[in-house]
């Protein structure tokens, strides 16, 4: 009991703090790490669904994340909707695509679905590429001002950072409703062992592609927002791999299957890499992917399970210690 | 390949991806499907870059990694 309420004063704190966060660091610079930082806990969450819950490693996300920031930009660069118009279009095609790309690839497991994932990302990347109609390798444009508050183009971060705010929570909140149903268990039955998962009569095919499609739903919303926010998309910043490996990184240093994991993950990478950027500005343009692999290196090394797995064996020799003290 | 192809620091991306697939597509842990799926793999994308255009070499590859995949999950001459 003492174990639950001090997990909920935690969530407390944190909420408290990401709220207040904006109004204490006031400068735009600072803001503008905020809104990325969250962000990028929304996708990395999406993708944990899938990714950390089911185990199903998909470095394929960007294809969700892209056709989600696509969508509405297309749709203003057509037609002049509004951007936020094609935020739920850009779901349903997401959940489509998902379910497109689960059916033959769930099949695959381990190393191949990895493989898999990419290759499609990798398929519609190029693709896009090459399509005139979604800008080809130049990309789409959204509106430079905003004609009201529907096209989601303001001047300060403030009303980014809050709408981020809230889609995180929304995602944070359905993690933690799966993780507590008969779903969730399905999830991590799969994760365990699909073969005893099947044989204890997990629909595994049908929980996978669920998972998936959950997840897809999510990633084609972050993506939705980068676009709202930045206004400007093309085939590597939506499609890129580089897009869904800093989902895998941040959700695995964080502790990938954990709820709160890939929000710490974030809270580490971002602002180390807006540091790295910072510091060295535009003549470093390599040097995220020397922090990434760097990253990738030290967990894969010495803590497999995140930052959550090796929390979950330090806090217990804490304890010991705040107590003798 | 240095001697064969421009040349950047981002350049292994590109390579190092078409590398995974081959190995991929001729199955884990197999010496003699890697060989054989590299081989093909050359093959396909020079002919699809002849006959299609250069953008689509690679979409050609991945597309047919996809389909091939799905008939053979452990690919090529992998074990289940």
């Amino acid at each position: 009991m003492k174990r639950l309420s001090s997990q909920r004063l935690g969530v407390c704190l944190l909420s408290l703090a990401l709220l207040l966060y904006p109004i204490v660091f006031s400068s735009p610079f600072y803001r503008d790490i905020g809104v990325t930082f969250l962000l990028a806990a929304i996708s990395a969450s999406a993708w944990n669904i899938v990714g950390g819950y089911a185990g199903q490693v998909s470095v394929g996300h960007s294809m969700f994340f892209g056709l989600g920031a696509y969508t509405p930009l297309l749709f203003y660069t057509l037609w002049g909707w509004p951007p936020i118009a094609g935020i739920p279009v850009g779901i349903v095609l997401s959940v489509a695509l998902s379910v497109a790309i689960g059916l033959p690839t769930f099949r695959l497991s381990g190393h191949y679905f990895s493989m898999a994932t990419i290759a499609v990302a990798e398929l519609i990347r190029i693709y896009f590429g090459t399509w005139t109609l979604v800008g080809a390798a130049i990309g789409l444009q959204g509106p430079a001002t905003g004609r009201g508050w529907w096209d989601l183009t303001f001047r300060s971060e403030l009303p980014y950072y809050y709408m981020f705010l809230a889609v995180l929570a929304l995602v944070l909140g359905v993690t933690f409703a799966v993780e507590r149903r008969r779903f969730g268990f399905y999830l991590s039955a799969i994760k365990a062992s699909e073969r005893a998962a099947r044989s204890l009569g997990v629909p595994v095919r049908q929980t996978k592609l669920q998972a998936l499609a959950l997840s897809a739903a999510f990633t084609s919303t972050a993506g939705s927002l980068y676009a709202a926010k930045t206004g400007f998309i093309d085939p590597d910043s939506g499609f890129g791999i580089l897009v869904s490996v800093q989902m895998v990184i941040i959700a695995a240093l964080g502790g990938a299957g954990t709820l709160f994991g890939p929000l710490v993950g974030a809270l580490i990478l971002i602002p180390l890499q807006t540091a790295v950027n910072t510091k060295f500005g535009g003549g470093g343009s390599g040097l995220t992917f020397i922090v990434y692999g760097g990253i990738i290196v030290l967990i894969a090394r010495f803590e497999p399970g995140g930052l959550s797995e090796l929390w979950q064996r330090l806090a217990p020799y804490l304890q010991r210690r705040a107590r003798a003290a | 390949m240095a001697t064969a192809y421009p040349w950047s620091p981002s350049v292994g991306e590109t390579f190092g991806l078409i590398a995974f697939v081959t190995v991929a597509l001729g199955g884990f842990g197999s010496v003699l499907g890697s060989l054989y799926a590299g081989l093909m793999i050359g093959l396909i994308q020079a002919a699809s870059a002849f006959w299609l255009g250069a953008i689509y070499k690679d979409i050609v590859v991945y597309g047919l990694f996809v389909a091939l995949l799905w008939l053979r999950p452990q690919g090529l001459m992998g074990k289940a």
